[in-house]
């Protein structure tokens, strides 16, 4: 087997499940903000508050990519 | 009966009132309340947020930073499928939508739910 190829493959698939969670989250505080502002918040505010709301992004990417090694990787 | 999730999330009770409970609920809980609102229809992570706030009467607030994991959780279960596709509003996200096997945890964890509620009740019974 090609160890090299499988790590390479290996190493671009976390990237891309990475960027995936990245997009996944921005885009929910997207939603939110798009939501705060039709309820009558300013743009500024709202994405304030759908920031403020979402608490620590960094945090939750860290501990939903830190799920079970036992659980199989992503399709 | 004894529940076997021992993992714990955190879910804020939200009210009109400034004053806020936090209570903490099951694991089990939570992917009660997302695979019930998918059983629905396929959702996003914000609508599915949003939905179960709706219907809990604007009582329950689920935290991002459970619920994203537990939609991952659930997804490499093989409960829930994901695609990603154009919200309403246009934007690129990420839906979910049950599998079949995600119906049958669904009917299994409502079973656990009454369960639950039935042995809280008998231990509330002033009788």
């Amino acid at each position: 087997m090609n160890w090299l190829a499988f790590g390479f493959r290996r190493f671009f698939k976390r990237q891309e499940i990475e960027r995936e969670l990245d997009e996944e989250l921005a885009s929910h505080i997207a939603m939110e903000t798009d939501l705060r502002v039709r309820a009558g918040d300013s743009p500024e505010a709202a994405r304030s508050g759908a920031l403020n709301e979402f608490g620590n992004m960094g945090l939750v990417a860290e501990v939903t990519r830190e799920l079970p090694p036992w659980l199989s990787p992503g399709k | 009966m004894a529940i076997s999730d021992s993992s714990r999330v955190s879910t804020t009770m939200t009210e009109s009132r400034p004053y806020q409970n936090r209570i903490e609920i099951l694991q089990g809980t939570l992917d009660l309340l997302v695979l019930q609102t998918l059983a629905r229809g396929e959702q996003h992570g914000h609508g599915i947020s949003q939905a179960i706030r709706a219907r809990s009467g604007e009582l329950l607030s689920v935290e991002t930073g459970s619920l994203y994991p537990a939609l991952h959780r659930l997804e490499k279960k093989g409960w829930l499928d994901a695609e990603w596709k154009s919200s309403e509003n246009n934007q690129r996200a990420k839906y979910y939508r049950l599998t079949k096997a995600g119906r049958r945890q669904l009917a299994a964890e409502q079973g656990r739910w009454q369960l639950l509620v039935q042995a809280v009740s008998g231990v509330l019974d002033p009788a």
